[in-house]
């Protein structure tokens, strides 16, 4: 297949007969079809450079007869109206200023990097949204934000409490997965394999590889890297909220929940030596415990033995 | 409004204001948008494309046009920003090391983006004149290939081939950058 073929059918070109042959050629062989993705994505994001000229061809054209009345020179700059040195030393400085002014406004924003290390971070953006960072995640976000959107990036999980900006939507780029608000408040948690939202406030977007799916409140969603389908859970816990509220709310949990964030909040490998303690229901809630307090509280409502063995926490 | 070739070559060559105005009205804005491309400060872009229209002015009756209008105005405007840049490049041979400076100062913010920006430009830019006129009109123009066929006065099969060009060799110089380009530009 030569490559003004390709090229054709890229651009829609082709008639319908060697369309049907190119799309063929495509399906035949994978290494067809990344070959030809190289050509797409050069077309795609050459967009980008695009330039959108905003000039006026009738100012232009006035310019231009000026032009030529002057023999090719560009119009004579206007005549300063005060000649004296303090009014162009005064015009000088507005200049300067203005320059300074605008030269300042045309940078883009610098990037801060807030990283939580062993804590856990409150932190509150440059447009009032506030973000609770867990353990070991990083985000990046611009001092102030310009331009059309409120952009950031996210590694790890962090609550987000955004304020309300309809015009400047809030969009946050975790892995391959996009995840854009106007103003809400959501858990966003980066996994080996997914990305998962979870709405507690108004409504969020979730677009990861040419899909999107819209989450209301009360909803989460995991979005996998690879491939499988993405479905709405209904959220039935508040635990994903330990690390913001320092509390572990459990309300009608199943005990291997309830395992399973204490696992992530203190590093601790708990496992179950007996499958069927993995369904018992919890009712209670513990604020800033310790894990022993945690486990001593497990203990005493199943009467359930806890040991501790090679690093694990063992549960029969 | 299309222009009709023949009767305004004489009528520029003649110097006739109405036909000029005309030619200058209809073209101005894409060809600002192409010199922009090149040299990215849309004032300077404007400076360009205005020399471009004098000098046709000043050398009306010696004009001499082998396609269309549209291909003589972006085959002079592509000459025009190629020397521009040349001699800019002398002149700001003695300023490098201050955008040096610059450059890698911003470097821990943008890690890759400007760069194969620039790089995608560069490889842009360096396309055969036609072939880069071509790839302006179907990518930015957002013509069809017997758009741009009836505009230059070629034929499609040209286009298709300018095409073809224009892609095969942004391919070869961006291949390298493409696993980043699908990643960075956005940035």
């Amino acid at each position: 297949m030569n490559d003004e073929t390709l090229v054709s059918y890229l651009l829609g070109e082709l008639p319908a007969d060697e369309t049907t042959r190119v799309q063929e050629w495509l399906s035949e062989d994978e290494a067809h079809a990344a070959y030809f993705n190289q050509f797409k994505t050069i077309w795609d994001k050459s967009l980008e450079l695009a330039t959108v000229s905003t000039v006026d061809e009738n100012k232009a054209w006035n310019h231009f007869k000026e032009r030529i009345n002057n023999g090719g020179k560009k119009p004579a700059p206007v005549v300063p109206l005060f000649k004296r040195f303090y009014f162009k030393a005064m015009a000088a400085a507005a200049v300067l200023i203005l320059a300074i002014g605008l030269f300042w406004l045309n940078q883009p924003a610098p990037q801060q990097t807030l990283a939580s290390g062993q804590t856990v971070i409150n932190q509150k953006l440059a447009d009032g949204s506030e973000i609770t960072l867990n353990k070991q995640s990083t985000l990046h976000y611009p001092k102030t934000f310009k331009g059309k959107t409120r952009s950031v990036e996210l590694k790890g999980e962090a609550f987000f409490n955004i304020s309300p900006d309809k015009a400047k939507p809030f969009i946050i780029d975790v892995k391959e997965v996009q995840v854009t608000v106007v103003g809400t408040s959501f858990n966003v948690r980066e996994d080996s394999s997914y990305v998962e939202v979870l709405v507690e406030t108004g409504i969020v977007k979730v677009s990861h590889d040419g899909k999107e799916v819209t989450l209301q409140a009360g909803e989460k969603i995991k979005m996998p890297f690879a491939g499988a389908v993405a479905e709405k859970e209904k959220v039935s816990d508040k635990l994903h909220n330990y690390y913001r509220t320092k509390e572990f709310v459990c309300d009608d949990t199943p005990l291997w929940k309830l395992v399973q964030v204490l696992n992530e909040a203190y590093k601790t490998n708990i496992v179950f030596g007996k499958e069927e303690l993995k369904d018992l229901r919890m009712n209670t809630t513990f604020y800033n415990e310790s894990l022993d307090q945690v486990l001593e509280v497990i203990h005493l409502t199943f009467n359930i033995t806890v040991r501790k063995e090679n690093g694990k926490i063992i549960l029969e | 409004m299309e222009l009709q070739d023949h009767s305004i070559t004489a009528l520029l060559a003649a110097r006739d204001e109405a036909a000029f105005e005309q030619v200058f009205k209809t073209y101005y804005k894409n060809l600002h948008a192409y010199a922009c491309s090149f040299l990215n400060d849309p004032d300077e872009a404007e400076e360009r494309v205005q020399q471009v229209f004098f000098k046709i002015w000043e050398r009306a009756e010696h004009l001499s046009f082998q396609g269309s209008v549209a291909a003589y105005l972006y085959r002079a405007v592509h000459n025009e920003c190629l020397n521009y840049q040349k001699h800019e490049k002398i002149k700001a041979g003695h300023q490098l090391h201050v955008v040096h400076r610059m450059k890698n100062e911003s470097i821990n913010h943008e890690p890759l983006s400007k760069e194969l920006e620039q790089q995608f430009r560069e490889a842009l830019n360096e396309l055969p004149e036609q072939c880069r006129t071509v790839f302006q009109l179907s990518r930015f123009e957002e013509l069809k290939y017997r758009e741009i066929a009836d505009k230059l006065d070629i034929s499609v099969k040209t286009v298709e081939n300018h095409m073809g060009k224009a892609l095969k060799l942004l391919r070869l110089k961006l291949v390298d950058f493409l696993p980043f380009l699908f990643i960075f530009i956005n940035l």
